[in-house]
């Protein structure tokens, strides 16, 4: 069982829908995207991991958040921005294993994500599996 | 294959009685040390002991301990039908008496390996990796080269030097820290009355522990490396299409990526060596000390053997022989006499299953092995809950329904309330006619609606331990294994 990064002792449950999962936290709404799971909904490995590797990281204490472990390797997780209409920090393993959303950071990017982006597929997966959690 | 079996005994004894005598000087040496000049007469008697009592634990309980350290999970023919047929068919092609068991082992990389001392209580292991990533006629291929490894005896062999090689591991190391340890401690008296007396024995000895693990693996090494060309031989005669090992194997070595749960005993039983696994593509310097030999080197061997469109142990032989410059001491002549050699068949042409269907197929059956719940939820989304997982009441984030884990009790309780609910108005009207109904629903049948077809599904059994139906799960009833309460199944339109 993966556990989560922001409640800790908190196991992750196993969304999958189209034989894609995901991992999502019941008690704070956060999910983890796998890295080989981002494989299957793009569709090419390779592309996967260059979208994976592309956001820039930043330090956690210049931006005062806590530094996360990530749920497979237990390491901590460095920080990332996301730019999407304004930046949003979210916090990847540093051995590419996935990226972890907070409930609040997964709502702002998939809202202002550009629909014709790289990571187009994700994003509208994500609207798509989460669609009634993001409504509230 | 008789002969074959005697010749590889004969080999086996060898090599087997070497690493013995490896072990007993190592014991008679380190007795002398501690009690010189007479302690080897305590010494042999003790080293052996070890190796004995090592051995006796390897052959009642070797198989369960290494499929335990490997975390492996056992898979039967309901939970995973396209590994047990192709274990099957290729245990008919090798007319083995016994059905090896097999397992799956969590893990990414591509590897597997066979285990059990006997014949009759084998076991194949494969990592979730491997069948994510091979087709079927790969996969036959690897599983048939493992079932060369249990029809050659090659396990047993192994156990037993393996375990032999450990105890030399394990007393060498023991002695050379305590040797080193003390004599920091109590400086100057480095050899202590050995090296008193006889320094030149002491030096012996020092060297000797030393080399011995280094020698008794080289010898280990070098017999395993045989078995894997004769493994890939078998492998070559029960599939009849050598392509597929030959393919599995370059995309094994292709992938980079360690199995997590291995160590130096059981990394030579994986069909390709894990801790070997970057060197082996380049087959450079490391060849001395590899268990397997170079992957390359038995890819090239099985191509060759695929374009001569028909297979056999002699053909193997004859094609081995070219490639390893006239070496043609793998397998004896009599074991070539009785082997027609048989067209290659066609490649299997019915894997259509795309990669995400299969890496699924996988993950679900691990998940279900390791006691998940599977909650379908009527908007297509299905939620796995692990075990641990205190909450039995969960909201869909796609649709929100609320979705309870489902069990036959609750359904049972709920309609009880309910009834005894109506019970108490209608009690109050007519005065107690209820009491029968609900007992009725007390004793009436169990039942559980499934909610989709081919999915996983749980439920809770009214004894309150969980039910796991497979996607291929079609009977009417099941039995709950703890209460043995049968449970009427029933199916969506």
């Amino acid at each position: 069982m993966l556990h989560c990064p922001v409640c800790k002792k908190e196991g992750l449950v196993v969304l999958e829908f189209d034989d894609i999962e995901i991992d999502y936290c019941l008690t704070c709404k956060g999910i983890w995207l796998d890295a080989g799971e981002m494989d299957l909904m793009i569709g090419n490995a390779e592309q996967a991991k260059q979208i994976l590797e592309s956001f820039e990281s930043v330090s956690a204490k210049s931006i005062n958040e806590k530094e996360r472990p990530c749920p497979i390797c237990d390491k901590k997780m460095e920080k990332i921005v996301i730019h999407t209409v304004e930046d949003q920090i979210v916090d990847r393993c540093r051995d590419g294993h996935g990226i972890w959303f907070d409930h609040g950071e997964l709502h702002s990017i998939l809202d202002n994500a550009k629909k014709d982006g790289e990571a187009s597929a994700i994003v509208s997966f994500l609207k798509d599996i989460l669609e009634r959690d993001l409504q509230k | 294959m008789w002969e074959l079996i005697a010749q590889n005994r004969r080999k086996s004894i060898i090599i087997l009685i070497a690493m013995l005598m490896i072990l007993v000087v190592l014991g008679g040496l380190i007795g002398a040390y501690i009690s010189y000049p007479d302690g080897w007469i305590y010494g042999v008697p003790g080293a052996i002991l070890i190796w004995l009592i090592m051995a006796l634990v390897a052959y009642n309980a070797g198989d369960k301990i290494i499929l335990n350290v490997s975390h492996a999970t056992q898979v039967s023919k309901d939970m995973y039908p396209r590994l047990y047929n192709i274990v099957e068919e290729m245990k008919i092609a090798a007319s083995l008496p016994h059905m090896p068991e097999i397992y799956i082992m969590n893990d990414s990389a591509m590897n597997a390996f066979a285990t059990g001392v006997k014949p009759e209580r084998s076991a194949i292991v494969v990592t979730a990796g491997l069948i994510e990533n091979l087709s079927r006629d790969e996969l036959q291929g690897v599983i048939a080269h493992e079932m060369g490894h249990i029809i050659n005896r090659d396990v047993a062999f192994m156990t037993f030097a393996g375990v032999l090689m450990g105890s030399i591991n394990i007393i060498s190391h023991t002695f050379l820290r305590a040797i080193f340890f003390t004599s920091v401690s109590r400086r100057g008296k480095l050899g202590g009355k050995m090296g008193k007396s006889n320094p030149m024995l002491f030096l012996f000895t020092l060297v000797f522990t030393i080399i011995a693990p280094i020698l008794a693996s080289l010898f280990y090494f070098a017999i395993s490396r045989k078995r894997e060309y004769l493994a890939d031989a078998t492998a070559a005669r029960l599939t009849r299409y050598p392509e597929g090992l030959a393919s599995a194997l370059e995309k094994i070595t292709s992938t980079a990526g360690d199995v997590a749960y291995y160590n130096k005993i059981t990394a030579p039983m994986f069909i390709i060596n894990p801790l070997y696994s970057r060197d082996l593509t380049s087959g450079s310097s490391t060849v001395n000390f590899s268990t397997h030999p170079p992957t390359h080197e038995r890819i090239r061997i099985l191509r060759t053997l695929h374009g001569k469109g028909h297979v056999s142990m002699r053909e193997y032989q004859s094609v081995y022989a070219n490639h390893r410059k006239g070496d043609s001491s793998l397998i004896p002549d009599s074991g070539l006499k009785d082997n027609t050699p048989t067209s290659i068949r066609q490649p299997f042409a019915g894997d259509t299953q795309s990669h995400k269907k299969t890496l699924r197929e996988v993950g679900d059956l691990l998940m279900a092995a390791n006691g998940f719940y599977f909650l379908p939820c009527s908007c297509g989304l299905n939620i796995k809950v692990p075990p641990e997982m205190e909450k039995k009441h969960i909201q869909c984030p796609r649709c929100g329904t609320a979705l309870t884990v489902p069990s036959i009790g609750s359904q049972q309780n709920f309609s009880q309330n309910q009834m005894s609910q109506l019970g108490a108005i209608v009690g109050a009207v007519a005065g107690g006619t209820a009491t029968a109904a609900t007992t009725a629903l007390n004793t009436g049948p169990l039942s559980f609606t499934k909610k989709s077809a081919d999915r996983w599904e749980t439920f809770t059994c009214s004894c309150g331990s969980p039910i796991q139906l497979s996607p291929l799960f079609k009977a009417r009833q099941i039995r709950c294994k703890s209460c043995r309460k049968k449970i009427t199944i029933n199916y969506p339109e």
